[in-house]
């Protein structure tokens, strides 16, 4: 990759945190309040990416995997153990004030309004803070408006909004002064659907028309499969795949997934080579069947030819199905 | 500066949303007047002497009832609002704004100062003028007291704010780093007895804290006790004090940030 056109570099990045061990029980709290006992844990070991302008990056991984030590650094919140990371030529946490005024940062479970008081007033102070000039300010506040459908909201306290609506003005807030990159931490998180859907499409289009970089972290796959054509995992805090989500899908995902209904409760095992039975119930059963062992075809007649079948419905694993299993066996395919 | 600013503005418009708290402010401010009036009062005729330490029954009402109006003004909550911004995790919004956190807080006293000036201790100071027919002094002493009342306030907000950053280390604490406080305040600093009362060593000890730069200069300057060379005085204590909590202020912060970035947020 260009070294030129990469808008953010991260590498080695290791960051190791001190937690405080807290033992159940009176008498231990006590101990405890004398002699605190720490233990060095490593939240991130050893990540390296780039990411280049433009991008939409979906950053994934089971909770505790680092992600948001990882985002935390890149926002300049955190200071990393060792390594390096350039955001637009900037060290994030060395140049914090400088760097910041170039960022947009969301985190799903915080909120940067003011709780007493409508949005507008939030939007207007982000004005100062940024010295946004009036006329962008404008500009900005009423595409926001329309894109994100937050016009009727705008002169409700914050504390009235629902979470849905509160987020899509967060996510304005975010962007108003114009930043190049926009960090994203689990911006969807406990939304409903719609909800979902119209911050998506904002994204995609901010992504798309101002060439803003993103970089997002989710547990929803189906922000990864509609937004982030690259995704990296990391697990343990370390970086366990970064690349497509179509070379995902091309790789892993040579499995499929045979739903069988069956007509008797019935108490099998299944140790053909290439299959992998789970029960779902007593009646069905869910067989992944691996495409390169065993054909879909002889897998089906051998369930249709030992036992009385209700249904048999087969269905690729969607990528939820592949990240699951990469978080459990890791990268062997 | 004008995005600090912005801040302050914000609190002010925040603080109006409660609309009413400030007609029940206002209530329980003339209240309190009333009380210290009938006690000091009380306590001279008791004591039947025209003048206590120096001071005469309605000097020392002047002293107790705009010492409250003092008090009105100087109600921050730095402490907890910083306490509020480590438990929520709110800390890390704060971090990604291109600002510095103590200007930050100091904009949010200056908000808060400025909120209860307006509608809580101005409305009041005029009632109690009207009511207690309390000694105002000329323009420019009156001047100069209220810029002694600022740069108590700034003392106030610093030690505030550095009681606040312990809130990185155990966040329960705040509440007893607060008591303690309003309680040094309430003894110290000469809000509730003025420092002439004290008895020697109380009155030395008072001398080399901090506190009596909130209460006992601005105060002292209102009724004329000091002036001339000994406001000079006063004030240069006044801005020693703000030099060194502001230094103090900037490495406890500096610290908190410390452990913050070890303990990961």
């Amino acid at each position: 990759m260009d070294s030129m056109t990469n808008i953010i570099e991260v590498n080695n990045l290791c960051k190791q945190f001190k937690v405080q061990r807290r033992e159940a029980g009176l008498a231990k709290a006590l101990k405890t309040f004398f002699s605190q006992k720490y233990e060095v844990v490593d939240a991130v070991k050893d990540i390296s990416f780039n990411i280049e302008k433009g991008e939409f990056i979906g950053m994934i991984g089971p909770n505790g995997a680092g992600k948001s030590t990882t985002i935390k650094i890149m926002t300049g919140i955190l200071v990393p153990s060792s390594g390096n990371v350039k955001v637009m030529g900037y060290c994030p946490w060395d140049e914090r004030l400088d760097y910041v005024k170039n960022i947009g940062v969301v985190f799903g479970q915080r909120t940067q309004l003011w709780w007493d008081l409508p949005p507008v007033d939030s939007f207007e102070l982000l004005k100062h803070i940024y010295d946004i000039p009036e006329h962008r300010f404008k500009k900005n506040l009423e595409k926001f408006s329309e894109v994100l459908e937050i016009n009727k909201l705008m002169d409700i306290p914050v504390r009235k909004l629902s979470l849905g609506e509160r987020m899509r003005c967060d996510l304005a807030a975010s962007l108003l002064h114009d930043p190049k990159v926009l960090f994203l931490d689990e911006p969807t998180i406990g939304l409903d659907v719609v909800a979902k859907e119209k911050i998506r499409n904002f994204l995609k289009e901010t992504n798309k028309e101002k060439k803003t970089t993103i970089i997002l972290t989710t547990h929803d796959m189906g922000d990864i499969e509609e937004l982030c054509p690259r995704i990296i995992i990391i697990d343990k805090g370390q970086k366990l795949y970064d690349g497509s989500v179509a070379e995902i899908k091309k790789k892993f995902g040579k499995e499929r997934m045979l739903i069988v209904d069956f007509v008797e409760s019935i108490h099998p095992r299944f140790d053909w080579k290439g299959v992998r039975a789970t029960e779902i119930d007593a009646k069905k059963f869910k067989f992944l069947v691996d495409t390169r062992m065993a054909k879909i075809s002889d897998v089906t007649k051998r369930i249709l030819s030992k036992y009385q079948v209700h249904d048999i419905t087969v269905e690729e694993p969607d990528i939820e199905e592949i990240i699951r299993d990469i978080y459990r066996r890791g990268l062997r395919a | 500066m004008m995005k600090y600013l912005a801040y302050s503005k914000i609190l002010i418009i925040s603080e109006m949303a409660y609309k009413f708290e400030f007609v029940m402010n206002i209530l329980s401010t003339i209240v309190q007047m009333f009380v210290l009036f009938f006690l000091w009062s009380a306590i001279f005729s008791w004591n039947n002497t025209a003048t206590i330490g120096g001071f005469t029954l309605s000097e020392m009402i002047t002293y107790a009832v705009v010492g409250v109006v003092i008090a009105r003004i100087l109600n921050t909550f730095i402490e907890w609002y910083i306490e509020e911004d480590v438990k929520t995790g709110n800390i890390v919004m704060m971090l990604t704004k291109p600002l510095n956190y103590v200007w930050y807080n100091a904009a949010i006293s200056l908000g808060e100062y400025s909120d209860a000036f307006i509608r809580t201790a101005l409305p009041s100071f005029i009632i109690c003028i009207l009511i207690f027919h309390i000694f105002v002094p000329d323009p420019l002493t009156l001047i100069l007291a209220f810029i002694s009342v600022f740069l108590g306030a700034a003392v106030l907000f610093l030690i505030s704010f550095i009681l606040g950053t312990f809130a990185f280390w155990t966040t329960g604490s705040i509440w007893f780093l607060r008591s303690l406080k309003q309680t040094s305040i309430t003894l110290l600093s000469g809000s509730f007895i003025p420092l002439a009362f004290f008895p020697e060593l109380l009155r030395n000890i008072a001398d080399v804290l901090p506190f009596q730069t909130i209460y006992h200069v601005p105060l002292s300057i209102y009724l004329g006790k000091i002036s001339g060379f000994a406001m000079l005085q006063a004030f240069a204590i006044q801005i020693f004090w703000i030099v060194l909590l502001a230094v103090i202020a900037t490495l406890t912060w500096k610290a908190a940030r410390r452990r913050f970035v070890a303990l990961g947020g």
